[in-house]
This record gives structure tokens, sequence and C-alpha cells, in this order.
């Protein structure tokens, strides 16, 4: 249970295609009295050690006391099924604190073969 | 249903839209609004190829060979497959569809795998042989091969009309003519 900062959604497609840029969205709620510095992080789970992260351009906030915001992150799809493990922190006592995690899982999506634009360029004598 | 039946005096190039049927094959056929046709099996349309005016007129002899280039978009798992250059005429009859004279493969090539579209770029030669009557012009057209369709434009070209001549082979003189005559 959260103390602080409480992830209560992770937005992310059900699949995405290898090597593909997944963007996601990590919403926390902030359920302290006052104002709270607010952290995300992120790894992907996959079977590969250690983790790799998840990208969030801007990874931090100062909540309003109960107010919900999202942080933007991206990765690129691996070729398997990856679970993301989202993180929240939050800053006391000059350090950042560990203080949530929520997982989702993405699904691979197979490729469709798709073919278009097809024209002659040249024809000659060879 | 208003249907048309098949009539010769049409201009193959320029059909109205709807349905229309071989009434010696008792074939369906459909042309869109935009001139787009279609053949009817098995409750699906299938696009025929469509026709272009050839954008220049290649000169080959028996003999010779004809190399085609063609470019497309590829996006998806890796695909083996071919690619069939066409040198044939618009069928003077109902469907005036392409009526293949001879053609030829490329050797097999494996599309690499990509999430976003690709473009790509490949070559198919065909021999000029006797098949291919002398003193006429021919039009050509290319598609992909093994396990995928034709669709005009997407797996395969539209048809470029009278894009080669076959040259006689014969020695062959023109315009001749006396160009000046004095005394000396």
């Amino acid at each position: 249970m959260a103390q602080v900062a409480e992830i209560f959604l992770i937005e992310a497609p059900a699949e995405a295609a290898a090597g593909s840029r997944v963007d996601i969205r990590v919403h926390i709620k902030s359920n302290a009295s006052t104002w709270a510095g607010i952290r995300v992080g992120g790894a992907l789970e996959y079977g590969v050690s250690p983790w790799p992260g998840i990208t969030f351009p801007n990874n931090w906030a100062n909540f309003p006391p109960g107010e919900s915001y999202y942080f933007e992150g991206y990765f690129t799809m691996p070729d398997k099924k990856v679970t993301i493990h989202a993180y929240s922190y939050y800053y006391a006592d000059g350090r950042w604190h560990f203080d949530d995690e929520k997982t989702r899982d993405i699904k691979l999506a197979e490729l469709v073969p798709i073919l278009s634009e097809f024209k002659i360029t040249d024809y000659r004598k060879v | 249903m208003a249907v048309k039946t098949m009539e010769v005096t049409l201009n193959p190039l320029a059909l109205s839209s709807g349905w229309y049927q071989d009434t010696a094959t008792g074939q369906w056929y459909y042309c869109d609004e935009e001139g787009k046709r279609y053949i009817y099996v098995a409750g699906y349309l299938y696009p025929a190829v469509a026709w272009e005016p050839a954008p220049k007129v290649v000169n080959v002899r028996h003999g010779d060979t004809l190399r085609i280039d063609v470019s497309f978009k590829y996006s998806g798992p890796a695909k083996t497959c071919k690619l069939r250059g066409v040198i044939g005429n618009l069928r003077t009859v109902w469907p005036y569809d392409f009526d293949e004279v001879i053609y030829a493969h490329s050797p097999s090539f494996t599309i690499p795998e990509s999430t976003d579209p690709v473009i790509q770029n490949r070559s198919v030669s065909i021999s000029i042989i006797t098949a291919l009557a002398a003193g006429k012009h021919y039009s050509i057209y290319a598609k992909l091969e093994n396990g995928i369709g034709f669709k005009e434009g997407e797996t395969g070209s539209v048809a470029l009309r009278d894009a080669v001549f076959v040259v006689s082979a014969e020695p062959t003189f023109t315009e001749f003519k006396i160009t000046d005559y004095k005394k000396v």
C-alpha cells in the first residue's frame, strides 16, 4: 500500500510489434496532506538481466495534496512479451523513498505484411 | 442491380460503372466509379490490372533482354517472393485485361522484416523471343508472386501500354532520298 505516491494506472497498448516504440503513461495520485515531491521510474521484465529501464523525459513533479498526475515514458519493444514495472518514489528527509509498484503486460504483436506503392520505375534494354 | 452485358463497341479504357457479364462465359465483372475493373469469383471481387500510357517506348530485337525495375513499400515479417515481369497486349475483347505473351521471374529474394514501411527496389529481366512479333508494340507490367495475390498499386504495377516496340531483325532501309546532285 502506497504511503504517498500511489500508482493507480499504467496506460499502454495491449500489444506492440518488435522494434517499435511503445509510449506509456504512469498515473500517480498523491495521498499526502501537503505538497509532495514524487518521482516515477520503470523497468522491463522479459528475460534479460538487469532489467532494461523505461525512459521518462520528465520523471518527477511536485504534487498538490490529493492531486493526480501522469508521467509519459517510452521504450523499444523487444522481440517477446514484456512486463512493465512502474515504480513511484516520494521525497523526504533529503532523499527519494520507494513507495509503490504496478505492473502491466504487453504482448508481442505479430507483424502483418503490408505492401503499397508498387510501381514500375524504369524499363530498358540491357 | 443494373447489369450491363458485354459490348465489343465499348471503349475498353472508359467503361461506365456497374456490373458486366461476359455472355459467352457467364463471367461477372464490376467496374467502379473510378473506372477500376474487378473480376467476380466466389463472392469476392479481384482487381483487374489498370492501364496507363507508357512514358516511353523501348525498341528491342529478338535476342535482346528487357529489364523492368520496380519499387514498392513493405512492412511486416520477412517474406520470400519473386518478381514476375510480363510483356503482352491489352486484350481486345472483354474484359480488356492483360493478355500475357511472355513473362519471366526474378530469382527469389527475401524482403527483410520491418515494422515501418521501407522502400524496396527490385528488377526482373525478360528475354525477347519470337513469340513477340516484329513490328508490333507491346505492353508491360510486373507483380510480386509467391503467396502474394495481385492488387494493383500494392502488389503489382499498372500496365504500361505500348511500352515496347519489337524492331524487325531484317535489314530495314527507310527514308531513302536524293539529298543533292551537282557537276563534279
